[in-house]
C-alpha cells in the first residue's frame, strides 16, 4: 500500500484526519500503518483528542482569539513547530497523494489539493485544511467523507468496477447502488452541497432501479439540510442500516477491489451505513434479488428472521354439539355417537397431542368463553357440516354488496364472521351498519321503558329489544373524520372503528351507541383489528407504530415500534399471539403479542402494503400492495415462497376461503381473482436447509394458480368475505366514472 | 444491470415571478430575486411534501383523484391549519389575464347578489348510499346480467357490428398472419381472399332469447299499441348487449322505409329517430 512506502509525514496526516467517528471497520486499511508510529505530539493521549485540539486552535485563530490561543497550546502542550509540522506533513502528504489518482488513501485530509496533482503547501491549502478540521466537522456525527466534487467520481468508478465483474457477481453487487447513491446524496444534503447534491442526483439518479422511483421523487426534492430534519423517515434511514443480502464470493470480491484502490470512501459509507449478510451459496440472479429488494431499508437480516414463531393454531374447546337438531339428523342416518365424533374432528384439532408448532393455551390470556359464546360456535359447527369444498373445479360463487351513491365516500368495509352484518366507515366520518339477512337490526330500548317489561319472562331477551325503530340500517354518530378502518368483534356484540381524528371508537351493537374512544395515535389510525377470540386489538396509524389495546384498558398494552413509515395495515394471527403489521416502507412486519418484540420481517413489495391475510391453519400470510401484486409467505420459516401477478391497480382486500384452499383478492381494478393457494403451497419446498440462504428459488406460475378473473361494472372491490359455508362476499362502491 | 437511462427525475421550482407577484398581492412592493429564489425554493419543496402526505390519504380513502379534502388532511397533520373554501366545479377555475408586461391567472372571485342566492331553488338532496346485491359469479361463471359488464368489451362489440369484415375469428387471425409471413408478393391477393372468405363467415348468430326479443322489439314498433312501444324503445336505447342485433336491425329499418316510403308513416319514422339516437350512444358499459 501507498501507505507504507512513505514516512513518517504522511502517517501523520493519516492519523491526524481519522475523525472520531470512524468505526472500528475502517481500520483495517490504516491501523497497520498506524500501528508502530510514534507520536510526535508529546503528552497527547489519543489521536483523536489531538485532532479535536487542533481543530479548536484553528477555530481560535480564524477568530482571532489570539490570547485563548497561546493559553490552550500551553496547556494542551501543543508547540508551533506542532501546528506547521502537522499541517506540512499533510501538504507533503497530500503532494504525495495527489500525485497518484483521486481515490488515494490520504484523500481525506484535504481533497481540493488532491484533485491537483501537484502541490506544495500553499496558503490556500493551509486555509482548507483549517476548514476541513473546523470544529463542527470534527465532531459532527455524520463527518464528511471526502471532497463532495469527487463523490461523482467514486461513484463511476464504482460502477466501471461492477460493470467489470462476471455476469453471476453483477446482478448481486448492482444491489449497492441505490444504498450508496442515496447515502451520498443525503451526505451531500446534510452537508449545505446544494449544488453538489443537485448534480450527482441529476448524474446517477436515472440510472436506478425502477421501483425505487417513488423514493427517488422525493430525494429529488430534498436539497436542503433544513428540509432533511423535517422528514422523519429519511433521519430513520439514514441513522437504520441499509442491509444487504451477498454471497461469501461477490463480497470477497468487492472487498478486495476497494481495499486494493483505497477506495476508502466508497468503503466507509458502506461500513457505516450498510449492513452486508454475507450467505454461503450461489450467487443470487437477478429476478431473485428484485423479488426480494424494494423495500425502503434493504431487506432482512437472517438472524432477524429466525425466531421461533409458534405459528400453529390453539386448540378447539371441547364442545358438546346438541343432538336433537332435526336437520343435522336427517342428514346423516348413522348412529348418533358417530356424527358426535365427526363433528368434533372437522373443526377441532384431530390430535389430542400439543402441535408443537402451537402456542400455549395460556401463553397469552384470552377471555373465557361465556355461554353465548358456546351457542355460537355451535352454530359455527353446523355451519361448518354444510361448507362447500372448493378446489380448482369447484369455484366459490361470488355474491357482490355494491354501495351505491356512496359518491367516492366509502372508505371502509368489514362483516361479521357469521355474515349477517355489514358495516361501512365512510368520508364523512360516519358509520353505517346494513343488516344483510332479513332481520332487522333493532337496539335495545331506554332505561324507563325496560323497567316496565317482566324481566321473569322466557324471552325477555326479545323483550328488551326495540321493536319500534328496528330498521335494517343504523349510522353511527361519533367520528371528526374519515373512517378508515372496521373491525367486528367476533361476538357480534362491538364494532371498532379507526379514524383520521386519532382515535378508535369502540360502538355496541346492542345500544348502537359510542361506548369508548382509545385516544393514544394523536395522527390518523389507518387501519384495526379485532383478535379472533376478541377482547384484543390492534390498530395502527401515521405515527409509524401499531398499538395493542384490550377493550377495558384506556391505554394501549403494547406499542409495536419499528416500522421506518406509517404502518397501513394491522391483522392478528389466528392463534391471537401474533399480529402482522404492513406498512409503507414496504415491509411486513410480524409482532410477538407477549412481548412485543418483531420476530419476522418480509420485505419484497415495491409499494405501500394495503391487505394482509393470515391462511387458516396459521402457516402462511398473503399480502397485496400498491403495486399489484399478491406476495406468499411461509411464517415458519421466514421466506417468500410465492409472488401472484395479474391485478394491475392496489390490491385492498384479501382472503382465504374457510380451508385455505382459494385465495380471493379484491383490487382497484375492478375485479375479483381467484387463486388456487394449496398449489401455490405445495409447489415450493422448503425445509431449514434452504432456509439457511434465506431466500428459495420461486417458480413464475401465476398463470397457473390464477382460477379465475370476475371484472365488476366500475366498482372497485373494497373487502372479500368468506361465510362459513364458503359463499364468496365482495362489497365495494360504485363508482359513476 | 441499472443501466438503462430512465426517465430523468428533475427538480422543478415554482418560477421566481410567481414569488413577486404574490408578494405584491400581500403589499411586498419589490422583492429582490434572491429572496424570490429562496423563496420559491422553500414553498416547491413544502408543496411536494403536503402532496406525497395528501398521497397517504388518497390511497386510504380507495380512490384514484386527488381531492381538496386529502390537501387539508395533510395540512392537518403537519399542524397547519387547512385552507377554507375550495371546492369547485370546474377542474382549473382560474382566469387569464395579461397586462403589464406579466401574465396572470388568478381565482376569480365573482359578486354575488344576496337576494339570489337566497330566492334561488334548493338543490335536490343527494341520494343517501345504499346497498345493493347482486351475483357476480355463479360457480365460477359470471351471469350475464345487467348489474355485471358485458361479457366482450367494448371496443370489440362496436368492431364486430359496425365493420364486419374486419371481424376477426380466432382461427383466421393467425391463418392471416402465417400466410403474410410467408410471400410477400402474392399478399395482397392473398389478403383479397380472406376477405371474401371472411364475409360468409361472419354471421352473427342469435340465440334462441335474442332472437325472441328481436321479434318482440319489430311488433312493438310498428303495433298499435303505444305504451309497448314506448317500452320498446326504451329497451333498445338503454339494454346493453344488443350489439349482435344491430345489423339486423339496420336491414328492417332499411326494408321498412324504402316500403313504407310511399305513405306518411309517422310510426316508422319514430321507430328511426330512436333507432338512431340509439345508434349514436355510446353502448352501455
Amino acid at each position: 500500500m501507498a501507505a507504507v512506502q512513505d514516512g513518517q509525514m504522511e502517517l501523520d496526516a493519516e492519523k491526524e484526519t481519522k475523525p472520531e467517528v470512524l468505526s472500528d471497520g475502517t481500520s483495517n486499511l490504516s491501523g497497520s500503518t498506524a500501528s508502530g508510529t510514534p507520536l510526535t505530539a508529546g503528552g497527547d493521549p489519543t489521536q483523536e483528542d489531538q485532532q479535536t485540539l487542533i481543530a479548536v486552535l484553528q477555530f481560535l485563530k480564524r477568530n482571532k482569539l489570539s490570547d485563548s490561543v497561546e493559553i490552550l497550546r500551553r496547556e494542551a502542550g501543543l508547540g508551533d513547530q506542532e501546528d506547521s509540522q502537522t499541517l506540512e506533513g499533510s501538504g507533503g502528504g497530500k503532494g504525495d497523494g495527489g500525485g497518484g489518482d483521486a481515490n488515494s488513501l490520504l484523500s481525506r485530509v484535504s481533497i481540493p489539493s488532491a484533485a491537483a496533482p501537484q502541490n506544495t503547501p500553499t496558503p490556500a491549502t493551509i486555509k482548507r485544511a483549517d476548514e476541513q478540521l473546523d470544529v463542527s466537522v470534527v465532531l459532527s456525527a455524520y463527518s464528511q467523507q471526502g471532497d463532495p466534487s469527487l463523490y461523482q467520481v467514486y461513484y463511476t468508478g464504482l460502477k466501471n468496477f461492477i460493470e467489470s465483474v462476471l455476469d453471476c457477481h453483477r446482478a448481486e453487487l448492482s444491489q449497492l447502488f441505490y444504498p450508496l447513491f442515496v447515502h451520498m446524496y443525503l451526505e451531500l444534503v446534510y452537508n449545505n452541497h446544494e449544488s453538489k447534491a443537485k448534480a450527482f442526483f441529476e448524474k446517477f439518479g436515472g440510472d436506478q432501479e425502477c421501483y425505487y422511483q417513488d423514493d427517488l421523487r422525493i430525494l429529488c426534492g430534498l436539497t436542503k439540510k433544513e428540509h432533511l430534519k423535517g422528514n422523519e423517515a429519511l433521519l430513520d434511514f439514514r441513522t437504520s442500516r441499509f442491509v444487504l443480502r451477498i454471497s461469501r464470493d461477490s463480497y470477497q470480491l468487492l472487498k478486495r477491489h476497494l481495499q486494493e484502490r483505497h477506495n476508502n470512501q466508497i468503503w466507509n459509507i458502506i461500513q457505516e451505513h450498510l449492513y452486508i449478510d454475507i450467505f454461503d451459496g450461489m450467487p443470487r440472479s437477478k429476478s431473485q434479488i428484485d423479488s426480494l429488494s424494494g423495500s425502503f431499508a434493504g431487506e432482512a437480516r437472517r438472524e432477524v428472521n429466525k425466531v421461533k414463531v409458534f405459528h400453529g393454531l390453539l386448540k378447539e374447546p371441547e364442545i358438546e354439539v346438541p343432538l336433537d337438531d332435526e336437520d343435522d339428523e336427517a342428514e346423516n342416518e348413522e348412529g348418533k355417537p358417530k356424527k358426535k365424533k365427526t363433528k368434533k374432528d372437522s373443526v377441532g384439532s384431530k390430535s389430542k397431542k400439543q402441535d408443537p408448532n402451537a402456542p400455549q393455551q395460556n401463553r397469552i390470556p384470552l377471555p373465557e368463553l361465556k355461554d353465548s359464546d358456546k351457542l355460537d360456535k355451535v352454530m359455527y359447527m353446523k355451519e361448518c357440516t354444510k361448507r362447500i369444498r372448493l378446489n380448482p373445479e369447484n369455484l366459490p360463487s361470488i355474491c357482490f354488496y355494491s354501495f351505491l351513491n356512496a359518491y367516492q365516500g366509502l372508505t371502509a368495509v368489514d362483516f361479521t364472521d357469521d355474515s349477517s352484518l355489514l358495516a361501512g366507515g365512510f368520508a364523512d366520518s360516519t358509520v353505517r351498519v346494513w343488516s344483510v339477512t332479513p332481520k332487522k337490526l333493532r337496539k335495545v330500548k331506554s332505561a324507563t321503558e325496560l323497567n316496565l317489561i317482566d324481566k321473569e319472562s322466557d324471552d325477555v331477551l326479545e323483550r328488551i329489544m326495540d321493536e319500534k325503530t328496528a330498521s335494517e340500517l343504523k349510522i353511527l354518530y361519533g367520528h371528526g373524520g374519515p373512517v378508515y378502518g372496521l373491525s367486528f368483534s367476533p361476538d357480534r356484540n362491538y364494532l371498532l372503528s379507526s379514524s383520521e381524528d386519532g382515535t378508535v371508537r369502540l360502538w355496541s351493537l346492542q345500544t348502537f351507541t359510542c361506548l369508548v374512544g382509545y385516544k393514544g395515535h394523536n395522527y390518523p389510525v389507518w387501519d384495526t383489528h379485532f383478535s379472533p377470540f376478541g377482547y384484543y386489538f390492534v390498530s395502527g396509524g401515521h405515527d409509524r407504530v401499531a398499538r395493542l389495546w384490550a377493550t377495558d384498558h384506556y391505554q394501549p398494552l403494547r406499542i409495536f415500534a419499528g416500522h421506518l413509515a406509517d404502518v397501513t395495515c394491522t391483522r392478528f394471527h389466528p392463534n391471537s399471539n401474533y399480529v402482522a403489521t404492513g406498512s409503507t416502507d414496504r415491509t411486513i412486519r410480524l409482532w410477538d403479542v407477549l412481548n412485543g418484540n418483531c420476530v419476522r420481517i418480509f420485505t419484497g413489495h415495491k409499494g405501500p402494503i394495503h391487505s394482509l391475510a393470515f391462511s387458516p391453519n396459521g402457516k402462511f400470510l398473503a399480502s397485496g400492495s400498491t403495486d399489484g401484486r399478491v406476495l406468499l409467505w411461509d411464517i415458519g420459516h421466514g421466506l417468500m415462497i410465492g409472488e401472484l401477478k395479474g391485478h394491475t391497480d392496489t390490491i385492498y382486500a384479501l382472503k382465504f376461503s374457510r380451508d385455505g384452499e382459494i385465495l380471493a383478492s379484491g383490487s382497484m381494478d375492478n375485479t375479483v381473482r381467484l387463486w388456487d393457494s394449496i398449489k401455490a403451497f405445495d409447489d415450493v419446498e422448503t425445509d431449514d436447509f434452504t432456509a439457511a440462504t434465506g431466500h428459495v428459488p420461486l417458480p413464475d406460475n401465476s398463470q397457473e394458480l390464477l382460477l379465475g378473473t370476475y371484472h365488476s361494472k366500475s366498482t372497485p372491490v373494497t373487502h372479500l368475505h368468506f361465510t362459513r359455508r364458503n359463499l364468496l362476499l365482495a362489497a365495494g362502491a360504485y363508482t359513476s366514472q | 444491470m441499472a443501466e438503462e437511462r430512465r426517465q430523468k427525475l428533475c427538480s422543478v421550482i415554482l418560477p421566481t415571478e410567481s414569488m413577486k407577484a404574490m408578494a405584491e398581492s400581500v403589499g411586498v412592493g419589490s422583492l429582490q430575486e434572491d429572496s424570490c429564489l429562496a423563496l420559491s425554493e422553500e414553498v416547491s419543496y413544502r408543496i411536494k411534501e403536503i402532496a406525497q402526505d395528501a398521497l397517504k390519504f388518497m390511497h386510504h380513502g380507495k380512490r384514484r383523484k386527488l381531492t381538496t379534502g386529502d390537501i387539508d388532511h395533510a395540512l392537518k397533520i403537519k399542524n397547519v391549519e387547512p385552507l377554507y373554501g375550495f371546492q369547485s366545479q370546474e377542474f382549473i377555475p382560474f382566469r387569464f389575464a395579461s397586462g403589464g408586461g406579466r401574465e396572470l391567472h388568478f381565482y376569480e372571485e365573482k359578486e354575488v347578489d344576496l337576494s339570489d342566492i337566497i330566492n334561488t331553488p334548493l338543490p335536490r338532496v343527494p341520494l343517501d348510499v345504499t346497498l345493493k346485491a347482486h351475483w357476480l359469479s355463479i360457480d365460477g361463471v359470471q351471469p350475464a346480467i345487467p348489474e355485471n359488464p358485458p361479457p366482450v368489451p367494448k371496443e370489440q362489440q362496436k368492431t364486430d357490428s359496425t365493420e364486419p369484415l374486419k371481424a376477426v375469428k380466432p382461427g383466421q387471425e393467425e391463418e392471416g398472419s402465417i400466410q403474410t409471413k410467408g410471400q410477400g408478393a402474392s399478399s395482397a391477393e392473398v389478403k383479397g381472399k380472406e376477405k371474401m372468405r371472411m364475409k360468409p363467415r361472419s354471421t352473427h348468430e342469435l340465440s334462441v332469447e335474442q332472437q325472441l326479443y328481436y321479434k318482440e322489439i319489430t311488433e312493438a314498433c310498428v303495433g298499435s299499441c303505444e305504451a309497448k312501444r314506448a317500452e320498446a324503445l326504451q329497451s333498445i336505447a338503454t339494454d346493453p348487449g344488443l350489439y349482435q342485433m344491430l345489423p339486423r336491425f339496420s336491414t328492417f329499418i332499411s326494408e321498412g322505409v324504402s316500403t313504407f316510403m310511399n305513405y306518411i308513416y309517422l310510426l316508422m319514422l319514430l321507430f328511426l329517430l330512436a333507432s338512431v339516437t340509439w345508434l349514436l350512444q355510446p353502448v352501455r358499459v
